[in-house]
This record gives C-alpha cells, sequence and structure tokens, in this order.
C-alpha cells in the first residue's frame, strides 16, 4: 500500500491552516487509491496522545498515523528550514518510503523541500497540485498543467515531493482517531544558530499607488489592489483584491469588492490593529 | 584570506553577484551552450565586478533534470576550489538547495544580505533572511550555499564596455570528471504537456477583509 506523507507545519503553537488543506487532499487521494496517509508532525517532546491539540488536529482531518519527529533542533528557531526540521523529515522517510510527500507551499518549505527531494532522488513539483480522480496519481503544475513523462504518460515511476499553495484544497473534516508513531532522529551538529529575529510581516501591495512597496520578489504576503499578481513572486501567500479577483488564477486568496484599493485600505489597517507597533504596514525591513 | 566565491549567475539576478563579491574573490558560473543568451549573465557579472566567468557545457545536459545540472554545477564549484556558492532563490528556488546537497554543504534560502564576522572559531557567515515572521538573522557555518532573493527581471543599465572583451572560460563535463551518461539517469522525469487536460486554479474567495485576515493568522502569517 502507498504511503503519502504530509508534513504539518506549526506557527504560534497551532498548526497552520494550509497544512490541513494539504493532509485534507492526501485524505482524498488516500481514499481514492487506496494509501496510508501519515501526518509528520514536528513537537519539541512527545506528549501522550490527546494532550495535544495539533495531534488531535492531524487525526480529525485525515491522518490515518500521526508521526510525532522529536528533535531537538525543530524548535531551535523561529520557523522550519532544511538545516532544522530535515534530517527529522529524512529519517521519517527512511522508516516510511512515501510515494508521494507533500507540504503546504510556505517560505520554510521553499528552503525544506527541494533538499529533501534531491536527498531522495525525488521528483519535485513546487507549488503543484495532484489528483486521484482517475485511479491514479496524477500531478498538475501550478498553472494547473499537466506533468507527463518523456513517453506521455502520467504515471509515477519515481517518489514525488509535491508543495500545494495555500486555498487550493478543502480540509478534510471528520471524526477518526489516529495512530501514533515516533520518529526521531540522531543528534547532530548545527549548521546556523539563529541570533536575532526582527518582527515585519514583509507585505508588498501591488496596485495601489499611494501605498509604499517591498520587492513583490522578497514579500511573505503581497496583495493586489485591482492589478493581477505580478510574475516574480516567489514565496508569498497571494492576495487579489477588486472587482475581478476571484478571477485571478494566480492569486491564493481572494475578497470580491467594488474597489480595490479601498479594500487595500481597509485590510492594511486590519493588519495594524492585529499587530499594534509592529511594522505592518509595507516594509519588507525594519 | 581570500575566499573564493561562485555565484550561480543568471539573467535579472545582480543581488547574487553582489552578495558574492560581498563575501569574496567571486567567480561567475552558468550551465549553458555557447552564445549570447547564456553568456550574458556572464558578461554582466563580469562588468559588476566578478573576477572570472566560467560556463560548462555538454550537449547531453539537455537532457539532464535538476539532479544532473545540479551535479554538473556541483563538480564545477569543486574544480573551481570554492568554498562558498551564493545562488539567486527566484522562480522555484530549486537549484540552490539541489548544489548544496551535492556538495554536502549547509544552505539558506530566502537570503537578504551576508557578510563575514570575526568569532573565537574563526571567521563565520552571518546571514539576513526573510522567513514567515520577518528578518532572521544567522550566524554559523563558513562554507555553504546562500539562495538570494531580490531583483526583477528587468536588468538595472550598468556599463558593459569592458566585460565585453573579457574572456569566458568554458569547461567540459570530463575536464570535470563527469560522464555525460552519468547526468541523464532519469527517466521519467515529468515536464509539462501543453494542450492536455489540464486543472483551472482558482483562488479562495472570501466574503469579507476580516475574513481574510483571521485566514491570514491560520496561516501563520501574524502572531496575534
Amino acid at each position: 500500500m502507498a504511503n503519502l506523507l504530509v508534513l504539518i507545519e506549526i506557527a504560534g503553537g497551532a498548526v497552520v491552516q494550509s497544512s490541513l488543506e494539504v493532509l485534507g487532499q492526501a485524505r482524498r487521494l488516500a481514499t481514492s487509491l487506496g494509501a496510508t496517509v501519515y501526518a509528520l508532525l514536528p513537537l519539541p517532546d512527545a506528549p501522550a496522545y490527546g494532550e495535544h491539540d495539533a495531534m488531535a488536529a492531524c487525526a480529525r482531518h485525515g491522518a490515518d498515523k500521526v508521526v510525532l519527529l522529536t528533535d531537538e533542533a525543530l524548535t531551535a528557531e523561529s520557523e522550519m528550514r532544511f538545516g532544522t526540521h530535515g534530517r527529522a523529515v529524512l529519517s521519517a522517510c527512511e522508516q516510511l518510503p512515501p510515494t508521494l510527500l507533500m507540504m503546504a507551499a510556505t517560505p520554510g518549505a521553499r528552503d525544506l523541500a527541494p533538499r529533501v527531494a534531491a536527498r531522495l532522488g525525488a521528483l519535485y513539483v513546487p507549488a503543484g497540485l495532484v489528483s486521484g480522480s482517475t485511479g491514479s496519481l496524477r500531478l498538475y503544475d501550478e498553472a494547473g498543467q499537466p506533468l507527463l513523462d518523456e513517453d506521455g504518460d502520467a504515471v509515477l515511476e519515481h517518489v514525488v515531493v509535491l508543495t500545494v499553495a495555500a486555498g487550493r484544497y478543502d480540509v478534510a473534516e471528520g471524526r477518526d482517531e489516529a495512530e501514533m508513531v515516533i520518529a526521531s532522529a540522531p543528534p547532530a551538529p548545527r549548521d546556523f544558530v539563529e541570533e536575532r529575529l526582527t518582527l515585519s510581516p514583509g507585505l508588498a501591495l501591488v496596485g495601489a499607488a499611494s501605498a509604499a512597496q517591498v520587492a513583490v520578489s522578497e514579500a511573505v504576503l503581497v496583495v493586489t489592489a485591482g492589478a493581477p499578481v505580478p510574475p516574480d513572486v516567489c514565496a508569498g501567500v497571494t492576495v487579489a483584491l477588486g472587482p475581478a479577483a476571484a478571477l485571478d488564477a494566480r492569486a491564493h486568496f481572494a475578497v470580491v469588492a467594488d474597489d480595490g484599493a479601498s479594500a487595500a485600505s481597509e485590510l492594511l489597517a486590519l493588519l495594524d490593529e492585529a499587530a499594534p507597533g509592529e511594522a505592518v504596514t509595507a516594509g519588507g525591513q525594519p | 584570506m581570500t575566499v573564493k566565491v561562485c555565484a550561480l549567475v543568471a539573467p535579472g539576478a545582480d543581488a547574487v553577484v553582489q552578495v558574492a563579491r560581498g563575501l569574496g574573490e567571486t567567480v561567475a558560473l552558468r550551465v549553458g551552450p555557447p552564445g549570447a543568451a547564456d553568456e550574458a549573465p556572464l558578461r554582466r557579472a563580469l562588468a559588476l565586478g566578478a573576477a572570472r566567468a566560467v560556463r560548462v557545457w555538454d550537449p547531453a545536459l539537455q537532457r539532464a533534470d535538476y539532479l544532473g545540472l545540479a551535479s554538473a554545477l556541483a563538480a564545477t564549484v569543486r574544480h573551481l576550489g570554492c568554498g562558498l556558492v551564493v545562488a539567486g532563490d527566484r522562480g522555484h528556488g530549486l537549484m540552490g538547495p539541489t548544489v548544496a546537497e551535492r556538495l554536502d554543504l549547509p544552505h539558506l534560502c530566502g537570503v537578504l544580505g551576508a557578510a563575514w564576522i570575526e568569532t573565537p572559531d574563526g571567521p563565520r557567515l552571518r546571514v539576513r533572511r526573510r522567513i514567515r515572521a520577518g528578518v532572521q538573522e544567522l550566524r554559523g557555518a563558513a562554507a555553504a550555499v546562500l539562495c538570494v532573493l531580490g531583483d526583477s527581471a528587468a536588468d538595472a543599465p550598468v556599463a558593459l564596455a569592458d566585460a565585453a572583451a573579457a574572456s569566458i572560460e568554458a569547461l567540459e563535463l570530463e575536464q570535470l570528471g563527469l560522464r555525460p551518461a552519468e547526468l541523464v539517469q532519469r527517466r521519467g522525469a515529468l515536464s509539462p504537456m501543453r494542450g492536455g487536460d489540464g486543472l483551472h486554479p482558482r483562488p479562495l474567495v472570501l466574503p469579507s477583509t476580516r475574513a481574510l485576515l483571521e485566514r491570514l493568522r491560520r496561516d501563520g502569517l501574524l502572531r496575534r
């Protein structure tokens, strides 16, 4: 039976919503194809089942088994990267050889996923899509184009590492419980040590003439006000605001509004209200 | 101590050369066939102050996937004796981490800048990088692959008169100890099929900016 592994990302002590969306799609694939879904959950210690909301969330939203990744490096820095999470993820892949390793397309995944793919000799599909409706796994690039091999077949002969952008899939709902497994990686010297973190959300505002902008290629959140999402977004979550927002295929989220600029101003005001005193208005560096 | 830094260059990636030059003597490197298209980024790197420019190519590389290309780049980095590599972090950001894997070096993506600092253990890198929460500063390894964010598709004007006359060194796989067949192993590599029965991704439509704010919070983009 195929193994579908989903790396769950934690932020602020809670499971990131887009990780649950990826888990949901893995659940639907597994149901169609007859596979087992493993949620890889990085936690500093190994709590008993039921004592941690994240474990319950993974079980509730589609995991057959929750694999607790325990490694002191997992919480050494503010966010995941290969240097903190790679060893644990690869250890899990060694114990549970995946057909498909999936994770949300976040800045952390952008650092982790390609290196894990290279280590596994896997195919890497960034910000892609996957379906199982035809009875076999089918992959698509971020534009929705099907990915086929040299013979024009979509049959996978290699392990695939896939990241999925936010908002592409629904969360799966259920009341199932999941078996808990612990996977630990041997300790290793750290490559880099975090010395400082300066809070700054890195917002790029496109299309609103009065707003300052940070380079789109450096932004974590790209908001378009009545303009299409630009092509050089690297790792950001993209939001379209305006009358045609729902039609922008490159956006992850949309709010339909008569006036994109007014909606953007409203969003900036809400962001400032949510995090007062921080550099919430457009600015990538403090 | 002069550190040799390899800059993996591409169009519109001046930041890669600028970061590399701030760290040491820079060798610009690119995989590509002879011709203006692939030599232009190398000439631009020379105009921006790179000490050397190297192009590596073999016709077999046309059929290589990302693993094969990274192997060719890594072998060239070793051949050039570079201990530090700077790559671009644009598009899907694939090549930098894969080259790091082939070189068995640590890597960092989302890099905004880097500098050397003196420590009791010798020179170390201090790296600023963009993460979801903000700007992170890390201290660590003296040998690594740094993947630099920034720059746009359009290059700013730079005087290229001197660079046009500079020579670009060409290397072949045999000079690097590689056989073409080693780099084109994968059968079944995926590539987009044009005109196929595809999907049509659309954004998730939220009813209001307040609902959007809540979703951004659940994606870890807000700390409260």
